[in-house]
């Protein structure tokens, strides 16, 4: 492959990566002034390990990741904020900084929960860094969630741009990495698995071969960056030569499959509390199913024990449907197939995973309640999102889900707060 | 009960759609509370709208949030919401 300056025009065009700081953090502190200033952290689902960690976390040196029982008495002795993880209020709030966002951009890519790509305005162009600073100033007062700001030709620069808005307070939560300007100093000091797209995956491999830094990526040659990386590792070094491979893709993609599983509370012996557990994540996974308008073809069933306690055991088991299904009916039944030709008596399982696959669009299919039976319990599982989406809460589910689950995950430092569940709102009193 | 901010296609134009308009009409920026001191009212408060002298509003204070009537003397920077309508039952 010949030099890409050939052909390929550095982009003068401009594009934004939006960031979150600490988001989670940031959501337990939106009702929270009281916690400025001081260290949060929160844990993932079960209370297991540390998920987000606010400025001051990291400060003291706990890691991402770090299992909680690790930590404890360390967070506890530094006057720690710990909270278990609220997803609602993560997804409420995250919906109201994206709808902050949209007004600012013309074309906009949600890339994550906490994460949005904008395609900077034209009269954003001139002066990119005012821009990326009022963007910041104006989803903070409207939404209360800080936010970085980087604005760069192309994304995998645009991270780069961010995550330096993120680190030097002097910016402001601001910065711009403009074509023309020299990027050397920036990527030099860049690890190469920080680059968007490396990660740990790639960056062994690229360090044995000398290339440690974003800096040493962009300028290594093409021939040897396809051998190694293939041809996304290749974009992702001429994106940080400034030329855009990677477009703002505004429309949501379906996802390809879909995933849903929790590690337990306590470890679950018996096939009726497995089958149980197995049978709501089913439950989920089919709900982002239908509102994806998708259809599952597979289905898989994964159960396994501890990784740190006693002898490891984990199997997983995949059914193909008949036809490819939404419902939860038809889901429910092929997992419980797959679970029972898995379990095996005699262990502790502390996680089951749900796998929905070989997704195709449902397109316009008429629903009738009266038709076929695979037609009435998709349409059944539909009426089921709208009164529970209605409800705000589980409203309708199968009768085999009903009472108290020792397996639901343990939360005991919950905040309980929503923003639109009228039972979870944030509570204030008057100033004295 | 939930209030979902997005409005759907269905209640659109509808009297339903019309009140949620009158009582947020920038959702993305208001934030539904209670008051502890009138339980069962729901304070609608809107971070967007500039405080101005004698109206409610919500204050960071080190110990949490707290409602208040601006003075002549408020500090801006602690203001964290203006209320911009109360419903509570009638008394």
């Amino acid at each position: 492959m010949g030099h890409p300056g050939a052909v390929l025009k550095p982009c003068a065009d401009l594009l934004a990566l939006c960031d979150c700081n600490n988001f989670f953090v940031s959501c337990e502190r939106l009702f929270r002034p009281d916690l400025e200033g001081r260290p949060v952290v929160v844990l993932s689902s079960n209370d297991g390990v540390v998920i987000s960690r606010s400025n001051e976390i990291k400060a003291l040196g706990v890691k991402m990741g770090e299992p909680f029982f690790r930590v404890r008495s360390f967070l506890e002795r530094h006057g720690a904020a710990v909270f278990s993880s609220n997803f609602r209020l993560y997804e409420e709030v995250s919906a109201r900084v994206m709808a902050s966002l949209r007004r600012f951009t013309p074309s906009m890519e949600v890339y994550s929960v906490d994460e949005a790509f904008l395609e900077i305005p034209p009269e954003g162009k001139k002066k990119p860094g005012e821009w990326a600073l009022d963007v910041r100033a104006a989803v903070l007062r409207q939404t209360g969630i800080p936010v970085s700001v980087g604005a760069a030709p192309t994304k995998t620069a645009a991270k780069l741009a961010a995550e330096r808005a993120k680190k030097r307070p002097e910016t402001g939560g601001g910065f711009a990495l403009l074509p023309g300007d020299p990027w050397e100093d920036l990527l030099g000091e860049v690890p190469v698995e920080d680059v968007w797209g490396i990660g740990r995956r790639w960056s062994d491999f690229l360090r044995r071969r000398g290339i440690s830094t974003a800096l040493r990526l962009r300028d290594a040659p093409d021939d040897r960056l396809e051998k190694y990386l293939g041809i996304r590792g290749l974009r992702t070094a001429w994106e940080l030569r400034g030329i855009r491979c990677f477009p703002i893709e505004e429309r949501e993609k379906p996802q390809k499959s879909i995933q849903s599983s929790r590690s337990f509370a306590v470890p679950v012996r018996d096939r009726e509390s497995l089958a149980e557990a197995v049978t709501e994540f089913t439950l989920t996974a089919g709900r982002r199913l239908r509102s994806q308008n998708s259809l599952a073809g597979s289905l898989s069933v994964s159960i396994s024990t501890s990784r740190f306690r006693g002898s490891f055991f984990g199997a997983r088991a995949e059914v193909t449907l008949e036809t490819p299904t939404d419902s939860d009916i038809t889901l429910m039944r092929a997992a419980a197939g797959a679970l029972s030709s898995i379990y095996r008596e005699g262990h502790d399982y502390e996680k089951a995973e749900i796998c929905l696959g070989s997704l195709s669009s449902a397109g316009t299919v008429q629903l009738r309640l009266f038709g076929k039976r695979e037609d009435r319990g998709a349409a059944l599982s539909r009426a089921a999102d709208r009164l529970n989406g209605e409800a705000g809460r589980r409203l309708l589910l199968p009768a085999a889900l009903l009472g108290e689950k020792e397996w639901h995950p343990r939360k005991d430092r919950h905040s309980g707060m929503g923003l639109e569940d009228l039972e979870k709102l944030p509570v204030i009193s008057a100033e004295e | 009960m939930a209030v979902h901010m997005t409005r759907s296609n269905e209640i659109q134009g509808s009297a339903a759609g019309r009140l949620l308009d009158m009582l947020l009409p920038r959702p993305s920026s208001t934030f539904l509370l209670r008051s502890a001191d009138a339980p069962g009212s729901i304070l609608v408060v809107d971070r967007a709208v500039p405080p101005t002298e004698g109206r409610k509003a919500v204050l960071s204070t080190e110990r949490g949030l707290r409602l208040a009537t601006l003075d002549s003397r408020f500090d801006s920077s602690r203001v964290w919401g203006v209320v911009t309508w109360v419903i509570r039952e009638p008394s």
